[in-house]
């Protein structure tokens, strides 16, 4: 070979290295110069994990203060890392036959949802068995990944009580991490979900803790860094009592137990609220059917879940389900009649056994037969259904809905729970869109022209008499328009009549109130009128017992501003009937205390087999004691038949309870023939 | 020759060079191998680092054994004079062809390819010999054809040479290793005196022609067909966005990238690189040792081994440079072929620049095989330097 050429050649393959050698320098100097920092957290964030220290949630309390109605216990977790591993899905179908309440699949999606956060714990069940943490002790070797832990959950000392009123807690959904993502949740959270557990989530959550480890590769901690220790939740303090509570449920539940035997009472639900009349504060608010919230605590399977939301468990009535309140409204009636100056109690009338307006059927006294003279005493006292529309129709809708706004009902409360109904108050213009809806498609259109038409005449009209003229003349036209006897029925119903004025006096027709809202009105009767806000939370204090925030002081929604001679003048018509001869009495006159009351029976129709039956709701509202009252009561049995037979036994035993008195097993069996007599079981 | 007269003729500063490193790999494998024992959490468990146990000893015992087995056979090499070889290189081609359809046929299979043949208590990996043999082998073949590579045509004959053992590696599947065969084969055809111009349009028409195929490939996958698996074609392009699949085919270039940039300039400390030693970083001891020292040593310590290689590579052009004759110059200008495309594609790996293939950093990486093959290159370099012309150095 010449030498020079060789020479020559070398010094190209000299470059070419040199050329190499250039290009490594160059980009290992990119990475550990000017990319160090984004690769040092990125190596951070590989072995540095803050696993999560859960605090332990607040815990609720009795009325007493003393009595744990909700608190924690320890159980096992078990946790699983995705280790980035091909045999993820191997562990996880090994963890599934230990956990017999999860599937692989579950585990899988579980591990899914949190690809946002790789290598960090996910939580796969809680309140495991200390066996089945046994069990996969033995088979750790073969489950990389999996950890188990302890950690609090719910506890409830006292048993099933006012499960839909403490509501419960479960794993944070997605949605709910979305919308509290600056609150620093993270996705194997927890969180109130309903009931006072939700709506005192900020106070009872806590403040979670961490601890820093070094983790390996396979998310094994190999050292401790530092640990900031959780800070408990907050507790509660509730107006709840314990005792007056589970009175309440066991009454609940006979009663409408016993009420199942009768075909014509099959009643599957009901509700409860006792409230302090002074305060507002909710002594108890029990609802049937009811579950245990225990079932809320560790795995909750699907079909346990279905099965109780299928018969309604979870449902909170009291304040989410609204009901005719039938004959419980007539205090309130009496008392805007009296308040307008349309009536002096005094005020009597000759009652032949009906109420007739305007050319309709006549509206019966539930007694079928001519009562006499009668005064708002025995209006109250015998639920005299005349009396009361004739006061209805004398003080006209606008002052009804007025009064029933002013105490309450049909609005929203503002209580500290989730869900509340508004309820709703029958207006001529709701009515004319329910009995429009029933029209055929052809008069509905004839229906909007005319609409269209009028509505142009009746913006232009100037007097009342006017304005009158063109409404006759929109129904007569739109009557011309029916196809039907039956559609020409319903034209008449659009219209707002005598006939609902009176209905809406004896609490029938389409106004729908919540069990609290009647327990919150009865409360204003009671107190003199002053409608308190109810309320469930009585303070809150920090986990060494420091006073968070109190509610000490009642919060009034409103001062009625109805005379206190008025308001007594009912209060003495609602004692009379618990009185011998009132329609309560039967229920109630064993009580060791006077009592005031009303009944209401509150009839829907029903299609069964293609008929119609008519079935009642049972409906009672007290406070007691009558001359100096301390509680409200309100009850509501669905099908329960009558005021007095369906709901009476219930706020006999609250009272009795709260009292000292015998409660209705304690007493006889429940004489039905004796009770018969009082109740209202016809209207 | 005497015996004196090889020893006065070794190139010490290549030797000592080449000790060097391999020592340097030595703390390395300790490092990588040094186990972190885990920790119960929430018990107040004494750290535990710093615990080497036997196990991973045994790497770096080994690996030590593998040193001084490399350097008694570098001796052996060094000392049979390389003008002797060309009798030999008949026999030796056909031994390894021999060899690597042995590997084809009784060969183990690991990681989805057949790489090894057991012989008696050993695992050997004929590919990696196979480079040395097609080293010794071509430039003899080369050395005979000289001044007659100037054309495409007379270049044919040398590519079928090459190309056949080269095949046999390519089927194991090792892509790796064959595409070391074309670095050798191009670096020694032209230090034998092949036209540059068309050696270069023949590396550039091939590159073009690879892309193209590929590209094709993935515009349509389905209707183009590629002698590749498509593992191996994920493999071979994940390196352009290893974030496609961050745990799986990706896993390793990120993690290595995180390495060796979180080391910075200084490193994080030998046995203190947080991603080698919690084993983020996979086969820290053979294929990703570099990363390994790039975590812990900094951009200092990646610079000091890339010098060592450097001066290693630089002596080995100069003794092809003063070699003797043609088949010794050859026989440098292969082995310096060899090492420089180990560097680059090992090192180019672990900094995201070049795909994942398996080819080891030479004398640095955890093997046996991969050290005996470096020391007899080491040796043939020595053994040409010893009998060049004039002492030049």
């Amino acid at each position: 070979m010449e030498q020079k050429a060789s020479k020559k050649r070398a010094k190209v393959l000299t470059s070419l290295v040199f050329l190499v050698f250039a290009v490594l320098v160059g980009r290992l100097a990119y990475l550990q110069f000017f990319q160090v920092e984004k690769f040092t957290t990125l190596a951070k964030q590989n072995h540095m994990r803050l696993i999560p220290i859960e605090a332990p949630r607040g815990e609720m309390y009795s009325r007493d203060g003393e009595t744990k109605i909700v608190s924690n216990k320890p159980v096992y977790t078990v946790s699983l890392v995705y280790l980035g591993l091909e045999n993820t899905s191997q562990v996880a179908q090994r963890l599934a036959t230990l956990l017999p309440q999860i599937t692989t699949e579950e585990i899988l999606q579980k591990l899914d949802q949190q690809k946002l956060r790789l290598y960090q714990p996910v939580k796969i069940a809680a309140g495991v068995s200390f066996e089945t943490v046994q069990k996969i002790e033995e088979h750790r070797l073969e489950m990389p990944g999996v950890i188990i832990d302890v950690e609090p959950v719910r506890d409830y000392p006292q048993g099933d009580i006012a499960a839909q009123v403490l509501g419960y807690v479960r794993q944070i959904s997605k949605e709910e991490l979305e919308a509290n993502k600056d609150k620093g949740y993270g996705p194997n959270d927890e969180i109130g979900k309903e009931g006072l557990e939700r709506v005192y989530e900020e106070y009872l959550r806590g403040t979670p803790g961490a601890r820093q480890v070094e983790v390996d590769a396979q998310g094994r901690p190999v050292r401790d860094l530092g640990i900031s220790k959780p800070v408990p939740g907050d507790n509660l303090t509730l107006t709840l009592d314990r005792k007056l509570q589970r009175t309440a449920e066991e009454a609940l539940a006979k009663q409408i137990e016993r009420l199942q035997k009768d075909p014509d009472t099959p009643s599957k639900a009901g509700a409860t609220v006792v409230v302090d009349v002074n305060t507002g504060g909710i002594l108890a608010m029990a609802n049937y059917p009811t579950y245990d919230p225990d079932l809320f605590v560790g795995i909750l399977s699907t079909e346990k879940y279905n099965e109780i939301t299928k018969i309604g468990a979870t449902s909170n009535r009291a304040i989410e389900k609204i009901y005719n309140p039938g004959s419980t409204v007539k205090p309130l009636v009496g008392a805007a009649a009296l308040e307008t100056e349309a009536i002096e109690p005094e005020f009597t009338i000759y009652d032949p056994g009906y109420f007739k307006a305007e050319g309709t059927q006549k509206i019966w006294d539930w007694q079928r037969r001519a009562l006499g003279q009668v005064d708002l005493y025995r209006g109250i006292r015998e639920s005299v259904n005349t009396y009361f529309c004739t006061l209805g129709v004398k003080i006209g809708r606008e002052v009804m809905t007025e009064y029933a706004k002013l105490f309450g009902l049909g609005t929203k409360l503002g209580v500290d729970l989730p869900r509340e109904e508004s309820g709703t108050i029958l207006t001529p213009e709701r009515k004319y869109d329910i009995w429009s809806s029933y029209l055929s498609e052809e008069t509905k259109q004839e229906m909007k022209k005319l609409e269209a038409k009028y509505n142009e005449l009746l913006d232009n009209a100037e007097t009342k008499a006017e304005r009158k003229r063109l409404q006759d003349r929109f129904f007569a036209e739109l009557n011309l328009a029916a196809n039907s006897q039956k559609e020409r029925e319903y034209i008449w119903e659009m219209e707002w009549r005598l006939y609902d004025t009176a209905y809406m006096a004896i609490g029938q027709g389409d106004s729908k109130y919540t069990p609290l809202q009647l327990a919150m009105y009865t409360s204003a009767i009671a107190n003199g009128g002053t409608l308190y806000k109810p309320h469930l939370v009585k303070k809150i204090t920090d986990y060494q017992d420091k006073l968070i925030k109190e509610f000490s002081g009642p919060e009034v929604i409103r001062d009625t501003n109805v005379s206190s001679e008025n308001l007594a003048v009912i209060r003495e018509g609602m004692r009379q009937v618990a009185e011998a001869g009132g329609t309560a009495y039967g229920a109630l006159y064993d009580l060791p205390v006077q009592v005031a009351a009303k009944t209401g029976t509150a009839e829907f129709n029903v299609y069964e087999e293609g008929k119609v039956v008519t079935y009642s709701d049972g409906i009672m509202i007290a406070f007691a004691p009558a001359d100096n009252p301390e509680i409200a009561v309100a009850t509501v049995i669905e099908y329960g038949g009558s005021g007095s037979g369906g709901a009476g036994p219930v706020v006999h035993d609250i009272l009795a309870s709260y009292f000292g008195g015998k409660l209705v097993d304690e007493k006889w069996v429940y004489p039905a023939e004796e009770n018969d007599v009082l109740s209202e079981n016809q209207r | 020759m005497t015996f004196h007269r090889v020893l006065r003729g070794v190139d010490y500063i290549l030797l000592l060079t080449v000790l060097m490193v391999i020592a340097f790999s030595l703390i390395a494998i300790a490092s990588a191998t040094h186990v972190t024992t885990p920790i119960h959490v929430g018990e107040e468990t004494e750290l535990l680092f710093g615990v080497l146990n036997l196990s991973a000893m045994d790497i770096v015992i080994k690996q030590m054994i593998w040193t001084v087995l490399g350097v008694f056979v570098m001796g052996v090499v060094l000392f049979f004079n390389y003008e002797d070889w060309p009798k030999y290189t008949k026999a030796l081609y056909i031994i390894n062809v021999l060899m690597l359809l042995a590997v084809i046929f009784i060969g183990k299979t690991a990681l989805g390819a057949q790489r090894w043949i057991a012989v008696g208590p050993f695992v050997l990996q004929p590919s990696e010999f196979a480079k040395v043999i097609i080293i010794v082998t071509f430039a003899n073949f080369l050395a005979n054809r000289e001044g007659r590579l100037r054309t495409i045509k007379e270049l044919l004959p040398a590519f079928a040479f090459i190309g056949f053992p080269m095949l046999l590696i390519l089927m194991q599947p090792d892509l790796g290793t064959s595409l070391v065969f074309i670095a050798i084969m191009f670096g020694m055809l032209f230090m034998a005196g092949a036209n540059p111009k068309v050696l270069g349009g023949i590396i550039g028409g091939g590159g073009l022609l690879g892309f193209g195929w590929l590209f094709a490939y993935f515009q349509n996958p389905d209707k183009v067909w590629i002698p590749l698996h498509d593992y191996q074609v994920d493999r071979l392009t994940i390196f352009l966005n290893p974030f496609r699949d961050p745990l799986g085919d990706g896993y390793h270039i990120i993690q290595s990238q995180i390495a060796i940039g979180s080391g910075g300039l200084y490193g994080k400390g030998i046995f203190s690189g947080s991603q080698n030693q919690l084993n983020f970083l996979p086969e820290q001891h053979t294929d990703f040792i570099f990363s390994v020292v790039g975590e812990e040593l900094g951009f200092i310590g990646t610079v000091a081994v890339l010098a060592l290689f450097f001066i290693i590579l630089y002596r080995g052009i100069m003794i092809a440079a003063q070699a003797k004759d043609t088949f010794g110059s050859l026989l440098a200008t292969g082995v310096v072929s060899m090492i420089v495309f180990h560097v680059l594609v090992n090192v180019g790996m672990t900094i995201g620049i070049m795909p994942v293939t398996g080819l080891p950093l030479p004398l640095f990486s955890y093997g046996g095989s991969s050290m005996m093959t470096n020391m007899i290159a080491i040796g043939i370099l020595l053994n040409v330097c010893a009998r060049r012309k004039k002492l030049v150095f």
